[in-house]
């Protein structure tokens, strides 16, 4: 959806665009919360909290362009506690990878990219909640640390100090796995547990 | 430079990995979950509506008990002050007090160029200026529609300055006097606007009263035997007819030359 419709949903305020944002934004919404629970029944229940909570207060947003990058800080938000309150590691059920790029899946350069991704994604699985927060703001929605901070409320120092040490910790996963053989197969490694940092 | 390069591209991987990781999950049929979202949105918007509906009743009956109560005080306090003003205006009609101030065009733009009226101004005069325990019978009541609000001591160490405060509609000055000893007009004015802290931006005597300046605040002062005065305005606007009212009212009080 193009930055100018969101605003102008965002604007409208009512049943009809909610019904529309929903619909964008279901599914990466619904993606982040399980990413940090590993369960889907939790997962569905985040996400619809985040949802109501995001529409009624709306007000709140400041930047209606960036209206996706706001609800996923809600639904991690929510998870995070989620995790906090149940104080336990949760037992996944954890999604079958899915096939990288099958068109190219064919050459020995894409079977290659094809791990390499398998691998950076179950270094992610296995990043701490606040770890992940952070790392799908900047990366997949592309805000800057300043917005970060504003957004989850915390100093731009904390923003960055969590950023250099959660791609620290991408790092050391990565070479962990590299080192222990597990660049074969998609079968190493559990990357089923999100724990909260303290 | 290679290091750089490696670190680039980890920071693609990722964003590659992390959009694989969210735009990929399988997710729970969307309709159930937006039902379940809708119902939940009109429940609290029907809790809402019914919370809403007696506290705006509160908040209207409130309302209008205010606004009939600052209605009924305004019209009371409207027809005091114009009761006082009309007795005045009278009493001055009857006595023969010396015009002390001939207004000419120059002292129309003068006085027609006062700050503008703000809160902040009068609450400036405050950090310098204290209330008076024991303020002396000088202040003249003056006619229209400016009051005696407050005696101040404007202090520093020792008291250097009396000043009353009149308030208006248009406009709020004072009338300074000096408390020390006997000095020329021209540096009680020195000695007012080193004291407010605010630059003296001109200074025009003409026929033994001095008009002044302060950086925007016209002033006036004048000098009766040994004594002096000075009308300055802190805010707003103060019209030539209404300053030549003011000046018969101090003229019962000090000598002014007239033209």
């Amino acid at each position: 959806m193009e930055a100018h419709e969101i605003v102008k949903l965002v604007g409208q305020n009512d049943n009809a665009a909610f019904h529309q944002l929903f619909e964008a934004y279901y599914k990466r919404t619904y993606a982040v919360a399980y990413n940090i629970l590993r369960r889907k029944e939790s997962a569905e229940d985040i996400t619809q909290d985040a949802f109501i909570k995001a529409f009624q207060n709306l007000h709140q947003l400041k930047d209606a362009a960036k209206f996706g990058a706001w609800l996923a800080v809600i639904a991690s938000n929510l998870a995070r506690n989620y995790l906090k309150r149940e104080k336990k590691v949760i037992l996944t059920d954890e999604q079958p990878e899915q096939a990288v790029d099958q068109e190219s899946a064919g050459t020995e350069d894409s079977a290659l990219h094809n791990m390499e991704m398998n691998r950076i994604r179950r270094a992610i699985r296995e990043l701490p909640a606040d770890y992940y927060q952070v790392i799908v703001l900047q990366y997949y929605h592309d805000l800057k640390v300043e917005e970060i901070a504003d957004m989850l409320q915390i100093k731009s120092g904390t923003v960055k100090s969590r950023l250099f040490r959660a791609r620290q910790r991408l790092a050391e996963i990565l070479e962990l796995s590299a080192a222990s053989g597990c660049l074969k197969d998609e079968g190493g490694g559990t990357g089923n547990e999100r724990k909260e940092t303290i | 430079m290679s290091e750089k390069k490696q670190f680039k591209l980890t920071d693609d991987l990722l964003i590659e990995a992390l959009k694989l990781e969210i735009e990929n999950v399988e997710c729970p049929p969307a309709a159930p979950a937006w039902r379940k979202i809708n119902t939940t949105l009109q429940k609290k918007a029907k809790k809402r509506a019914s919370l809403s509906i007696p506290w705006q009743r509160y908040a209207l009956a409130a309302a209008a008990c205010v606004i009939i109560i600052i209605t009924s005080f305004a019209y009371m306090n409207d027809s005091w002050l114009r009761q006082i003003s009309d007795d005045q205006v009278h009493l001055f009609e009857a006595a023969d007090t010396p015009m002390m101030l001939e207004v000419d065009n120059d002292q129309e733009q003068f006085y027609g160029r006062g700050a503008d009226m703000s809160q902040s101004a009068i609450d400036q005069l405050y950090n310098f200026a204290s209330p008076d325990p024991a303020p002396p019978d000088w202040p003249p009541v003056l006619a229209g529609e400016f009051v005696l609000t407050d005696m101040l001591l404007l202090a520093e160490g020792s008291a250097l300055f009396s000043a009353a405060l009149y308030h208006g509609v248009e406009a709020s000055f004072l009338i300074i006097i000096p408390l020390g000893e006997e000095i020329e007009l021209t540096l009680f004015v020195q000695t007012l606007s080193s004291f407010l802290a605010i630059p003296l931006s001109s200074t025009t005597e003409e026929n033994g009263l001095l008009h002044f300046d302060l950086n925007g605040n016209p002033g006036l002062a004048w000098k009766k035997g040994t004594d002096m005065q000075a009308l300055l305005v802190i805010a707003g606007f103060i019209e030539d007819e209404i300053v030549r009212q003011i000046t018969r009212d101090i003229g019962n009080s000090v000598d002014g030359k007239q033209q």
